[in-house]
């Protein structure tokens, strides 16, 4: 029963921290639109649900039933305009149900224009914010903005000038000579 | 220098007090820098990402919690601010 639990909370190969495999599922969709891959990736493939996963099982902990409670609304509210559930809907008619949850037309959520804006708030963190935190995978949001990352100089030349080297993630302060 | 210590006196060493240190001392000037804070070390002004810094600022322990002094003159008891 315990290996059977266990398997039920891994999404695309890891194991989740606060999150139902439902949610989030739901919350990858709601990514793929607030951020959707064109010719470069998106919020999906820099794993921001897995940044929004990891910040529910800890600092933002807070906002889990809030979280459970604006998924539900959408899901209701999605299957009463197309009859499917959220992940099921065309990119069109997703957005046309976040259009309706950004404009506070939900019946059920009272909250609704500012459960968007934390949905939206969490998906951008996940995309820009440091890869440590869960998201940003292989620092897709930096490549996207042409962000360096955590630097810990620039040589000379790129005083002044556009930074255009490739990014880096702060992995401690670079070891003197000598030290372990 | 007619009885004076330093020529230049810096109140407060933070990013711009620091650097001007710096470049006036080595432009031959004398200066003295006052600091209230503690010395912080290189890893502690390395480590402001954009998650602990712009997303979540609430719940950074940083000076915003430490207390705020006020006085008008040299010897008057301080009064403090919250």
């Amino acid at each position: 029963m315990k290996m059977k639990s266990q398997s039920s909370r891994e999404y695309r190969g890891e194991r989740l921290q606060a999150l139902t495999v439902r949610q989030a599922r739901f919350i990858d969709a709601i990514a793929g639109r607030i951020l959707p891959a064109t010719d470069t990736p998106g919020a999906i493939e820099a794993g921001a649900v897995f940044y929004i996963d990891r910040s529910l099982a800890g600092p933002y902990a807070h906002l889990l039933s809030r979280y459970a409670r604006g998924l539900r609304a959408l899901d209701k509210h999605a299957k009463r305009l197309f009859a499917a559930s959220f992940e099921k809907l065309s990119g069109e008619q997703q957005d046309s149900a976040l259009g309706d949850l950004e404009s506070g037309k939900i019946a059920e959520l009272r909250d609704g224009e500012a459960f968007f804006e934390l949905l939206r708030t969490h998906v951008l963190e996940g995309v820009f914010g440091e890869p440590s935190y869960g998201g940003n995978r292989d620092m897709i949001g930096w490549k996207l903005v042409g962000f360096p990352g955590q630097q810990w100089g620039y040589p000379e030349t790129y005083i002044n000038k556009v930074v255009d080297l490739p990014p880096v993630i702060w992995e401690g302060l670079p070891k003197k000579p000598g030290q372990s | 220098m007619n009885g004076s210590i330093a020529d230049v006196c810096i109140v407060g060493v933070g990013a711009v007090g620091g650097i001007l240190a710096k470049q006036l001392t080595s432009a031959g000037l004398k200066v003295i820098a006052l600091e209230r804070g503690p010395a912080l070390r290189t890893a502690e002004y390395a480590q402001r990402d954009s998650i602990s810094y712009i997303a979540r600022p609430d719940q950074l322990d940083g000076v915003r919690h430490e207390r705020r002094i006020f006085r008008t003159s040299a010897t008057e008891q301080e009064l403090n601010q919250q």
